[in-house]
């Protein structure tokens, strides 16, 4: 399951009370509880607070007035559905693409099957605007697939206006959500017992039946669940409806951010607007939220004595590989190659490549050009202040998100039902909010003493962190509840005090799962462009931030080499957590 | 219905799962395929369901080939350890489920209610199988399987997963259920003592291979190897030499004593048998053809009788004893008839001596 998922077993047995209530606890543990719940507060739920309340009130008084202005303006009807409208093809395309996969992993044995079945987190530590700009160079009018078409057609036109399209946006979402609709399928159907088939197929019920009556029916929980995160993901999207969009489109994230960002408001007319936008896009998040919640309740069926499915060899011999239904799988093969891989060698390639009048030569000029401190007008800032920006807002978000996060997920590892309910939906908001929202918060509340954040590294840095820190927290708390309490009682009683056990037993047992969980926060938070756009000014750019500003003027080449640092950064970060394996961080 | 298994060979990639197994089974029989996990017998009931193909040999209903026969028109009813119940569906769609694929002029409902009137669940049509007891999951997927009319009942493990009290009750059940239908049946289980009191006949295997076929007592009393003595019932192997032989008498040399034995096979004086005897066969203080002293070095209660563990002369026997007022240390003479010691041929190993049950 993704990582917004519960995995692990629920509350057992061994399961102790909220921290020990025998015994001394550690020194001023309550004070270091309180201080996730503190950062949560001040930089996310009372800026949000003071952010809807913008969009309530009109001359001080409260008024539904801003509300009421969207609702019933032809244009803010437009955005709204086209917002659901691209969420819901966006969701079908990554369900037609992901599903697949899904039934290949589970059935088929094939060479590297165990780093393709891990490739599936790829999307959640690759930056969203290095997907942009791969399908710019793949699909667009210049790209590599039309050049291509019409070389071999001898056409005088693109044959595929994919780019600034809907579909391109469609395409886009598919390619990042995908995945997570093959890993939830994946991890539903791995779990479904194949006796429950066999049973059925004993009673007279043919493939067909079998499939219709007891197969979907049983991972159905899991497609849906995947379904809605992928929706809501599809719903919040903004670097990808923005550069692929190419600006034709306007999602309520992009509608917020342009409104707030790029006009000129002596009145903070468009502050009360975006402000009721951002209140009615939350209240539509958080309902998908609901739905993908007890969706996930629904799928928490487990079986204990599982028979492993059994898989056969993917390819079988010429014979077998003629199969219409196994010719239909490669088919299927061959086009997600093109989607999943296409675009980041087109990246790859372009970052080397250089055009010039007679036709174009190999070059390491864009690599040149980004590691060198030069202005950029572009940037107003040089792209390497850019790079050394993003690595150093890496750093200090993940110093808060993760140590935070170890906190909270450690409470709610320990917490039973209701107060468990409780903390996750509290976590849950921040996950259902946009970074263009929480940003947006964040912008209105601190620019004004005596915080005055705003044009500050600091204000980007705790965007970050309240972006990243619930993925942190979900990451974490399977790996706690996984540690057995009685090894701290265990330790205490042989004389231990409770911060030695801390130290000497817990610690130790969660490292691998800390590690993991840093490298993942860091690589969300080199990849965040969203919020870091409404926050940035010249000098607090990052590489998505420089990326999206050099792809919106289509000046190309230098973000390639940008985005190739990003990727490699990401596919480092995508080895050592493959390294430390999936049990460390159950993505 | 007669199932037959003609030589049946089954591979999964470099393991033998089954090598040459023949097998008939008559109408209306309930046949026990017992043995330890892993010695193919699972795979056996698949092959029969029809889950898995053999990669030689013959599976034949009533002297026909059903090899082609995919596994939803063979017929079969098939019950898993872990009852396998549709969890999205109630009981009455679980048990319904098999009769949506059969055209029968016998109306759903009545049928439905009938099976779980003969497994007595009558009244749990509505519930979900999670809100059901174990047992009763296994009742359902009994019903479940018979609701088609199946011309062949297939129970794997069918109550391993429940515990000793109700195991006992729920096998006597199905006995009487399959007797009263008359359904031939094939039973999978590692547990011989359940074996034992369901089936007519057992089949003993072993390392994917059959090693005894047999009615209970015949498996019991004349098993055809040593691995069969082992496996089922209690017992005590011993192993000893033949020294002398005259007709079918044959003096045993066991430990540092001499004993009487009846043999029907040829033996030769010098060569290595495992004897059997088993402990309800050995009588304590009485005269006997064959008897020794020895010390009890161990005492298990088990309510009527004692099972004690007595080392004489460098052996060490289990013994099933009435008497109940013993104790560790206690002297006794041990004393067993000739026709009671059954030699069955040898493995090479010289088994362990028996101790006390973990």
């Amino acid at each position: 399951m993704g990582f917004l998922g519960r995995k692990g077993p629920p509350l057992a047995y061994n399961s102790p009370l909220p921290w020990p209530t025998h015994g001394r606890g550690v020194q001023g543990e309550g004070l270091v509880l309180l201080l996730p719940l503190l950062f949560l507060i001040v930089f996310f739920y009372a800026p949000l607070a003071n952010l809807l309340g913008e969009g309530l009130t009109q001359d001080g008084s409260f008024s539904l007035e801003f509300i009421r202005k969207i609702l019933t303006d032809d244009y803010f009807q437009y955005v709204i559905l086209f917002t659901l409208w691209q969420a819901f093809l966006s969701t079908l395309a990554s369900i037609a693409l992901g599903l697949p996969l899904a039934y290949i992993l589970t059935h088929y044995e094939f060479p590297l099957k165990r780093v393709v079945r891990s490739l599936t987190i790829v999307p959640f530590v690759l930056p969203a605007i290095t997907v942009a700009l791969g399908f710019a160079l793949l699909f667009g009018r210049n790209g590599y697939l039309n050049q291509f078409l019409m070389h071999l057609l001898g056409l005088s036109e693109p044959p595929l206006p994919i780019m600034y399209s809907l579909a391109g946006i469609v395409l886009a979402h598919a390619f990042y959500n995908a995945p997570i609709i093959t890993r939830t399928v994946h991890a539903a159907w791995e779990r479904l017992d194949p006796r429950y088939e066999e049973s059925a197929r004993a009673l007279g019920a043919s493939r067909f039946y079998v499939f219709k009556d007891v197969t979907l029916p049983m991972i159905l929980p899991g497609l849906l669940s995947g379904a809605a995160l992928v929706f809501i993901f599809c719903f919040l999207s903004f670097p990808i409806v923005l550069s692929v969009g190419g600006g034709r489109f306007s999602t309520i994230e992009v509608e917020i951010y342009t409104r707030v960002v790029t006009r000129l408001d002596p009145q903070f007319l468009n502050y009360k607007i975006g402000a009721a936008l951002a209140l009615i896009g939350l209240t539509l998040s958080l309902g998908m939220t609901y739905i993908y919640l007890r969706l996930q309740g629904s799928f928490a069926r487990q079986t204990e004595h599982l028979r492993p499915r059994p898989t056969l060899p993917l390819f079988a011999g010429i014979k077998d590989f003629l199969r219409p239904t196994k010719l239909l799988l490669w088919f299927y093969v061959l086009g997600s190659v093109l989607v999943f891989i296409g675009p980041i060698l087109a990246i790859i390639a372009d970052s080397f490549w250089e055009d010039t009048p007679t036709g174009g030569r190999w070059t390491l000029r864009w690599y040149a050009y980004i590691f060198t401190p030069n202005y950029e007008a572009l940037l107003g800032d040089s792209p390497m202040q850019a790079i050394l920006n993003s690595v150093s807002f890496g750093l200090g978000a993940t110093a808060i998100a993760v140590p935070l996060g170890l906190i909270l997920a450690y409470v709610i590892a320990r917490l039973r039902w209701a107060g468990r309910r409780l903390f996750d939906t509290l976590l849950m908001a921040p996950l259902a909010t946009s970074s263009i929202v929480v940003a947006f918060a964040l912008l209105r509340a601190f620019n004004a003493p005596p915080m005055r954040l705003v044009g500050t590294a600091t204000a980007v840095i705790i965007a970050h962190s309240v972006i990243i820190f619930p993925f942190v927290v979900r990451a974490l708390v399977p790996i706690l509840e996984n540690l057995d309490q009685r090894l701290v009682e265990m330790a205490r009683s042989l004389g231990a005090s409770r911060w030695r056990a801390l130290r000497e037993i817990e610690l130790p047992l969660v490292a691998t799962g800390l590690i993991a969980g840093s490298i993942f926060a860091f690589a969300l938070s080199l990849g965040e462009m969203s919020a870091t756009l409404m926050l940035a000014r010249p000098g607090l750019n990052t590489m998505p931030v420089a990326v999206y500003r050099f792809l919106s003027q289509h000046s190309l080449g230098a973000p390639s080499a940008m985005s190739v640092v990003m990727i490699v950064v990401s596919a480092l970060a995508f080895l050592v957590l493959e390294r430390l394996g999936e049990k460390a961080l159950k993505l | 219905m007669r199932i037959a298994l003609r030589n049946i060979t089954k591979r999964f990639g470099a393991t033998l799962a089954l090598e040459n197994i023949s097998l008939e089974v008559s109408d209306g029989e309930l046949v026990a395929l017992v043995g330890p996990s892993g010695c193919g017998k699972t795979t056996l009931l698949r092959l029969v369901a029809g889950f898995e193909a053999p990669d030689f040999g013959d599976i034949l209903f009533d002297g026909r080939s059903v090899l082609k026969v995919p596994p939803e028109r063979r017929g079969v009813g098939l019950v898993f350890q872990h009852y396998a119940l549709f969890p999205h569906m109630t009981v009455f769609e679980n048990v319904a489920y098999g009769l949506k694929f059969t055209r029968s002029s016998v109306k759903v409902e009545d049928r439905v209610h009938e099976l779980l009137e003969l497994v007595g669940l009558t009244g749990l049509e509505r519930r979900m199988p999670s809100e059901l007891s174990a047992g009763q999951q296994q009742r359902v997927a009994l019903a479940r399987a018979l609701a088609p009319h199946p011309k062949v009942l297939l129970l794997d493990e069918p109550l391993s997963a429940l515990d000793a009290k109700l195991r006992e009750r729920l096998r006597l059940e199905i006995k009487k259920i399959q007797r009263a239908l008359k359904i031939t049946t094939l039973y999978v289980t590692h547990d011989q003592e359940e074996a034992l009191a369901v089936a007519d006949r057992i089949a003993v295997m072993s390392a994917a291979h059959i090693e005894q076929i047999g009615t209970p007592f015949e498996v019991y009393s004349l098993p055809a190897t040593e691995f069969v003595a082992r496996f089922i019932g209690r017992g005590n192997l011993l192993t000893g030499r033949v020294v002398r032989r005259e007709g079918n008498k044959v003096t045993l040399s066991l430990g540092e004593s001499m004993f009487q034995a009846h043999c029907g096979t040829q033996l030769e004086p010098g060569q290595w048998v495992t004897a059997l005897i088993r402990p309800e066969k050995i009588r304590l203080n009485q005269p006997a053809e064959n008897t020794l002293r020895g010390k009890i070095i161990g005492i298990e209660f088990a309510g009527d009788t004692l099972w004690l563990y007595v080392h004489a002369a460098g052996i060490t026997v289990v013994v099933k004893s009435g008497v109940l007022d013993l104790r560790e240390g206690d002297q006794v003479q041990l004393g067993f008839s000739a026709s009671d010691l059954f030699l069955v041929p040898s493995g090479r190993t010289p088994p362990p001596t028996p101790s006390p049950r973990e």
